[in-house]
């Protein structure tokens, strides 16, 4: 397969649809990330951003709409296909997902050696490195991850993400649940590793300090929309109301929050 | 206009009845490619098999044990109304080794091994586990399913034939011991009467058994929803659609094997 051109963005989705019975959660959404790139989707819970996310990495199917990595269409991709798209990619998700039948070494080196088939004596090497970069020490490698502290478990699930080298990297709420101290760390690694790996990201979050932080760039998100997507430094200055009410942390506004799913 | 109503509720409670079941077997199906696909995860399969067999040895040994003794004392009873009491020891073996040994090793297997299954499966349903294996290349089919299935379908056979030795055991002591009987003769009686269509055929239902015992644990599991009522719930249908099929398959494979 030919390398895809420089122009060509890193993740592009258009005319997104998800529809859970009766509820549209994706009314179409429209979205690029240019290679190397962050891009932090906001706003606010259940307008569809974890759904968003979960479409563009396959863990669920949508309803109509182009999804394309590298040029390539990704929506409709199935097995072995579909894996060598995913080994492309590394996720942190928003409660760590540490497999907790796993010593926290196992967790950092499982893609390593289920996608990438490395020898567990090798892959052991890499986790620990990948543990290094993220500031955990190499003598909690062999202890279990429910031994950890929240913050500690994000670490380790951001070693897991990045132990492979991804091309792509996906943060689900990457500061939720961790106090100010914490949530500026991993703020600074996901920047830091990020930029060394010279990855594509995408973040989703309502921590709009979090969001100003590890993005280039932020869209918004609400009714299954991107309502606005523009430079990290102009989200303050938008002249969009919705986003204007959201980053100021408003109950009066555009937006109408449905209290009974909240 | 009540009528209707009780007529709608019919309809919708068979609708749903017709779609989980269609759900289950797509499942199944799913499951049974991946059985057959490589890549193969042998030491997880193995794991498997340890957690399933090994450590469910006790609890089978102990309910074959006391289910082949209570059976030889009920039908020393039983028969002697009607002059059957010789026939203990035949009864004992064709009872345990066709019927109860793969039955009742597969019901307490339904509630130690489906359960435990669900409860897994489910609990990394919730915490998004099975999405972090799939973010990570790994078909969660192949990784978490398929050895589960492929340990249970071959473990309960061999737990089936330790239940059927250590129930015709049980039958043997109740025998020796509380009713006085000769003990050359009892197992003489038991080994002649015996017949490798008979252990042949409770063994095929062991297998059939062990496959859907972790059928139910990892569907039920993997389609679990919202937190720990899901999980507890997942577990809890687990249990009872496991017991129901074992139940339901008995009864089929029983006809077939006759037939």
């Amino acid at each position: 397969m030919n390398a895809p051109g420089k122009d060509v963005p890193k993740i592009s989705v258009s005319g997104l649809h998800k529809r859970f019975g009766a509820h549209q959660v994706l009314a179409g959404i429209d979205l690029e990330v240019a290679r190397g790139k962050s891009l932090a989707i906001i706003g606010g819970s259940g307008s569809g951003k974890s759904v968003t996310i979960k479409c563009i990495l396959g863990l669920l199917k949508p309803d109509s709409g182009s999804i394309r990595i590298d040029g390539q269409e990704t929506a409709g991709l199935s097995g072995t296909a579909r894996e060598q798209q995913l080994a492309k990619a590394g996720m942190l998700f928003q409660g760590a997902a540490l497999f907790d039948s796993m010593t926290v070494w196992q967790n950092v080196a499982f893609g390593l050696i289920q996608a990438h088939r490395m020898p567990p004596v090798l892959a052991r090497e890499k986790a620990l490195a990948a543990m290094t970069k993220v500031g955990l020490e190499e003598k909690i490698a062999d202890m279990n991850p429910a031994e950890l502290s929240g913050g500690m478990q994000k670490r380790v699930g951001l070693a897991r993400a990045i132990a492979p080298e991804p091309e792509i990297l996906f943060f689900d709420e990457p500061t939720t649940g961790l106090d100010p101290i914490m949530a500026g760390i991993i703020n600074e690694l996901i920047i830091e590793r990020v930029r060394e790996l010279g990855a594509t990201a995408l973040t989703i979050t309502h921590d709009m300090k979090s969001a100003r932080r590890v993005a280039d760039s932020i869209a918004m998100i609400y009714q299954g929309r991107i309502i606005w997507c523009g430079p990290a430094a102009d989200v303050d200055h938008s002249g969009n109301p919705y986003v204007e009410q959201f980053i100021m942390a408003k109950s009066e506004g555009p937006i109408v929050l449905d209290v009974l799913r909240a | 206009m009540n009528g209707w109503n009780f007529l709608a509720i019919i309809g919708r409670i068979f609708l749903a009845f017709l779609q989980s079941t269609g759900h289950l077997v797509l499942f199944a199906g799913q499951a049974l490619r991946h059985l057959v696909l490589p890549p193969f995860f042998v030491r997880i399969t193995v794991q498997q098999m340890l957690r399933i067999g090994y450590f469910s040895l006790p609890v089978v040994g102990l309910t074959a044990i006391f289910t082949g003794a209570v059976l030889a004392l009920q039908i020393y009873v039983g028969g002697s109304r009607f002059n059957a009491e010789g026939f203990v020891a035949q009864v004992v073996v064709i009872s345990m080794v066709r019927e109860l040994g793969p039955v009742l090793a597969a019901l307490m297997l339904a509630g130690r091994v489906s359960s435990a299954i669900a409860a897994e499966i489910g609990t990394m349903r919730v915490t998004e586990q099975i999405d972090a294996l799939t973010t990570l290349a790994t078909n969660p089919f192949k990784y978490l399913v398929a050895p589960r299935l492929i340990a249970a379908t071959l473990t309960l056979p061999l737990l089936v034939l330790v239940a059927d030795i250590i129930g015709v055991m049980g039958g043997y002591l109740a025998s020796t011991q509380r009713l006085g009987m000769n003990a050359g003769l009892y197992m003489k009686s038991t080994l002649d009467v015996l017949e490798m269509e008979d252990v042949t055929s409770g063994l095929t239902k062991a297998a059939v058994f062990g496959f859907l015992i972790a059928l139910m644990g990892c569907y039920h599991g993997y389609n679990s929803r919202g937190g720990a009522q899901g999980v507890g719930a997942a577990t809890t249908d687990a249990v009872v659609s496991a017991s129901i099929l074992i139940l339901l398959f008995n009864y089929i494979m029983t006809d077939f094997f006759f037939s």
